[in-house]
């Protein structure tokens, strides 16, 4: 292959420094005194070593560089006195002091294991757990040792560079010298219009994301939204029913987790019913969707409230982008049928369309010792979609989807859901950092459960949003909407929502400042939100975060945030009696009052350059929750909020492009997380299993390998950790994808999903996914 | 499947609906304060194009006989009227292909073209960028164009606008006949098209 660029790769120098280079990488050292820089609190860690490495090129010092590198060193000049060449990256290292032995790599994960239980150990010895200590800081100097660990360890990663660049504004169009470094694929994607509301470059944006691409879910294999977001770092997803699955992010996950927001297509998918999602309904046509994108941690103050632990953006592909027809199909030991159809047109020069039909019949749950069971789950769904673009500065969108569905239950009559929404959103921009976009839309779903009850919902929103700057450094984003959701609910002996009908209004208002303290180098955001819903009145919702990028190719970023979760109905609502009897067993309380989230957060983000193409995610976080949900009293159990929480962990993200026709994606999250009552509480959290099953660690490994022109072989490999009440033992599955493009338009591909186990375990203790395979064709004309 | 089931009317109350469209009827004062401006579309469509032209010199292989000595640049072609206004240029300056540098020339006549590696003939060069593509078929000369058209008539490239992006067809029939070969990482992202029997 070409190289096309012109500083040539020379070897690490020689003498001291490739001395040390040997002893990094037997793990074994004795450090010369003249290296040790470390500041002191990580000083019995080990140190750091600054590696430089060398061009021909000739170029001039940046006078900070000079001075830090070696006083009086003028250009031209090397520390070895060769004439012609110059430092052009330096890098610190962080040697991490091990003891006098090969470490194993295993070792890596026990010494990951000690660093949370000494944070641990801090609950644990003093009385109140919540107590702030001052000489035992819970997270321990290891922690940042750490950090820098997983820093260190990463190949050739520049720190700084002698060339002169101008720094990009992150969101504004690449510069001539920027374009050239994207990648093909990159630029494939750069758009020559900007459109409002979208989302900043991942690599600038300062918080814990993810994204999931089109290519990530068609080649992993997934058929719907959850198992698309076991590809996410971060997400525990985990199926309980037929129907049912719980999907939570940095713990609190229960089949009716509420701390997190998923968003469509700017459409809001979570229930006022209970302030979760109904999985079983958001069957979105698996081949138009853009990109998932999960943000992890409180996005509150511009996506509201409910986005307390984690935001998931749905993203479906444009009209413009959908055009001609689509049509794919598929069966399998599970998958009964599985047939999708979309045609898109143009109606006129800037006008795109496009309507789509799909449907499935899944009998794919098994009973937990694994047999088979009578869950057989149908549903269709269809919609359309209409962007236009009348002037290069406008665009209007239009969609709209109605589905209905029907989920058999062994020995019970089946559910019954239908639903229909219609949106329409007008964006006007005609910059990069002004836009303004507006949009409504209206969305019904009725879901009946036979025995139980039912659900008839209407929601409308309107909202705004505007952007614009303001003077040379702020980039202020502002504005507010409605929500109105009313319902009607059918009750039943045992399960009841009184009153029989609500309406939940919500109206908020938020703004937020991005400020370049020091320009593309140093930026502050911050923003809050105002809301004043229902239930609670206002809830406030500040949030404030810092990044730092001593490079394109690095960031450094820390948050502070407060998110608040709203009551739902089932907060204060719920009335569970005993059928017998007629006893009220549970019931809401109506002063319920929202749940409280501050959360710390700090990340790392790292792009190196060619020719290691990795890119590396790192987040840490702690959470403090306040006013969790807890069961009160007995005869009845009244609902209040006297809990409290606190959780901390980690998620690193990593993809590494190992050839040009191989791909490996990795996540793997790590949480701790304690639930507590306050005092004079009569609840017990350990014992219930307390607002949430979570696992310690979730891992998955994603490989994408193109084998020559026509075929691809994906692997992902899935390790969720174990559940603790109700225990689910921790496991390892292995999804397969053999796929082949005779030509473009065709893809014939074979899937093979939980290939380990005939069965496998998610949650709850009822029902279990068995190993399947299935057969799929996509025909895209 | 089950029938769609009809339990109450809908009924939003009255008073949700005129506070509705109290707020519905403020936001479109917002409008006003909008400030126009000029639309970059056309410089960043360029930008794109330029950068494109920039990974065609790492993603295509010549034959031997069309980089003759291993210190002549690589050249890449534009006929007139140049659309670049400069961004070729600038997207090629001080980089080099194995070890070559860049080199952007001015084309006119088939003459200026034989010494180029790449010719770009944009979409306004009309009849005599066709008849320049119609004499330089068969030389191991990556010819690359703007129209979808373009890729049927002799040309191998073409880099249209699909929508608000720049998309990349690819005519691997006239590339293979010039002795030319694209990488599949390219020919992934590109949507092949083949000869039309009737072209």
């Amino acid at each position: 292959m070409f190289h096309p660029t012109e500083i040539t790769p020379l070897p690490i120098v020689s003498g001291a420094r490739l001395r040390f280079l040997r002893k990094i990488a037997s793990l074994e050292f004795d450090p010369p005194e003249k290296f040790r820089q470390t500041p002191a609190p990580f000083s019995s860690q080990g140190y750091f070593i600054w590696l430089t490495r060398w061009s021909p090129a000739l170029r001039q010092f940046p006078p900070r560089l000079e001075n830090r590198l070696k006083p009086g060193l003028r250009q031209g000049q090397t520390p070895h006195g060769r004439e012609s060449y110059q430092p052009v990256e330096i890098f610190p290292v962080f040697v991490f002091k091990l003891p006098k032995k090969r470490l194993p790599l295993s070792q890596f994960f026990v010494l990951m294991e000690n660093l949370f239980h000494s944070g641990r150990q801090h609950f644990m010895d003093t009385a109140d757990p919540f107590s702030i200590s001052s000489e035992k800081p819970w997270f321990s100097p290891r922690a940042f040792a750490l950090v820098f660990l997983t820093v260190s360890l990463l190949p050739a990663v520049a720190f700084g560079q002698v060339t002169v660049e101008e720094p990009r504004r992150p969101d504004a169009f690449p510069r001539p010298e920027q374009l050239r470094m994207l990648t093909i694929e990159e630029l494939a994607d750069l758009t020559i219009t900007t459109p409002a509301r979208r989302p900043e470059p991942i690599r600038t944006t300062p918080s814990a994301v993810s994204v999931v691409t089109a290519e990530d879910i068609n080649r992993g294999g997934a058929m719907n939204l959850p198992d698309s977001l076991r590809l996410a770092t971060g997400v525990h997803v985990a199926r309980a029913s037929n129907n049912n699955w719980a999907v939570g992010i940095r713990g609190f996950n229960l089949t009716t987790t509420n701390k997190l927001l998923v968003v469509q297509d700017g459409r809001s998918l979570y229930s006022p019913l209970f302030s979760g999602v109904f999985w079983d309904v958001q069957n979105p046509m698996i081949e138009d969707i853009d990109r998932i994108e999960v943000v992890r941690g409180p996005g509150a103050t511009l996506w509201g409230a409910n986005a307390v632990n984690g935001i998931i953006n749905i993203i479906t592909r444009s009209s413009e982008e959908t055009q001609g027809l689509l049509v794919s199909g598929g069966a399998g030991s599970v998958e009964r049928g599985y047939g999708a159809a979309r045609y898109g047109g143009q109606i006129n020069e800037n006008t795109w369309y496009r309507v789509y039909g799909t449907g499935w019949e899944r009998d794919d749950i098994v009973a937990i010792d694994g047999s088979s069971v009578d869950d057989r789950r149908r549903l269709g769904q269809g919609g359309f979609r209409i962007d236009s673009r009348p002037a290069p500065e406008t665009l209007w969108t239009f969609q709209g989807d109605i589905y209905d569905g029907r989920f058999d239950r062994t020995g019970l009559d089946p559910i019954e859901v239908s639903g229909a929404n219609i949106l329409a959103r007008w964006t006007y921009s005609n910059e990069d950092d002004r836009s303004l976009s507006i949009q409504a839309y209206y969305d019904r779903v009725e879901r009946f459960i036979p025995g139980t009850g039912g659900e008839e919902r209407d929601t409308f929103d309107v909202e705004f949003q505007h952007r614009f700057p303001l003077g040379e450094r702020n980039d202020l984003t502002w504005g507010g909407g409605i929500r109105i959701s009313g319902d009607d609910v059918e009750n039943s002996p045992s399960l009841a929502f009184l009153p029989e009908s609500r309406t939940v209004r919500v109206f908020d208002a938020f703004i937020q400042d991005r400020i370049s303290i020091i320009p593309d180098r140093l930026d502050l955001t911050i923003g809050t939100k105002l809301e004043h819903n229902s239930f609670t009145g206002f809830e406030f919702q500040p949030s404030s975060r810092l990044a730092w990028m001593p490079h394109d190719r690095h960031m450094v970023w820390a948050a502070l945030s407060r998110a608040v979760r709203t009551p739902s109905r089932i907060d204060s609502d719920i009335h569970t009696f005993n059928p017998l009897t007629g006893d009220l067993i549970l019931r809401g309380n109506p002063d319920f009052e929202s749940e409280r989230l501050v959360a710390t957060e700090l990340g790392y983000r790292v792009r190196p350059a060619t020719p290691t193409p990795v890119t590396i995610d790192l987040a840490l976080f702690h959470h403090e929750y306040e006013n969790l949900r807890s069961f009160e009293g007995q005869d009845p159990i009244i609902l209040g909020n006297e809990l409290r929480g606190r959780s901390h962990g980690f998620e690193v993200s990593a993809n590494y492009q190992l050839s040009e026709w191989w791909r490996v994606t990795s996540g793997y999250s790590r949480l701790h997380r304690r639930v507590r009552a306050e005092a004079g509480s009569t609840d017990d959290p350990a014992a219930r299993g307390a607002e949430g099953n979570d696992p310690r660690h979730i891992l998955f490994i994603h490989s994408a390998l193109d084998a020559g022109d026509h075929w691809l072989f994906d692997a992902v490999v899935r390790h969720v950790g174990t559940l603790p009440n109700p225990p689910v033992p921790s496991y390892t599955e292995l999804d397969l994808r053999l796929g082949y493009r005779p030509y473009d338009s065709l893809e014939l591909s074979l899937t093979g999903r939980n290939l380990l186990q005939s069965y496998q375990r998610e949650f709850g203790v009822e029902r279990a996914v068995p190993r399947s395979f299935f057969v799929r064709a996509k025909w895209d004309l | 499947m089950g029938p769609l089931i009809k339990r109450t009317q809908l009924r939003p109350p009255n008073a949700d609906r005129l506070r509705l469209f109290r707020i519905l009827g403020a936001t479109t004062l917002f409008l006003l304060l909008i400030s126009t401006g000029r639309a970059q579309t056309d410089q960043r469509e360029y930008a794109i194009k330029a950068a494109y032209i920039f990974h065609f010199t790492q993603f295509i292989e010549w034959p031997p006989e069309a980089l003759p000595n291993a210190a002549e640049p690589i050249r890449v072609g534009v006929v007139r009227p140049n659309p670049f206004g400069g961004l070729l240029e600038e997207i090629l300056r001080d980089q080099k292909v194995h070890d070559r540098p860049i080199e952007v020339v001015d084309v006119r006549t088939p003459g200026d073209a034989e010494g180029c590696q790449i010719l770009f003939i944009p979409q306004a060069s009309g009849a005599a960028g066709r008849r320049l593509v119609a004499e330089l078929s068969g030389s191991p000369i990556l010819l690359i164009g703007e129209e979808s058209e373009f890729v049927f008539h002799g040309g191998m490239i073409a880099l249209v606008r699909e929508g608000s992006r720049i998309g990349i067809l690819i005519n691997r029939d006239t590339l293979r006949e010039s002795n030319l070969n694209a990488s599949s990482r390219l020919l992934r992202l590109a949507r092949i098209v083949e000869d039309r029997s009737d072209s």
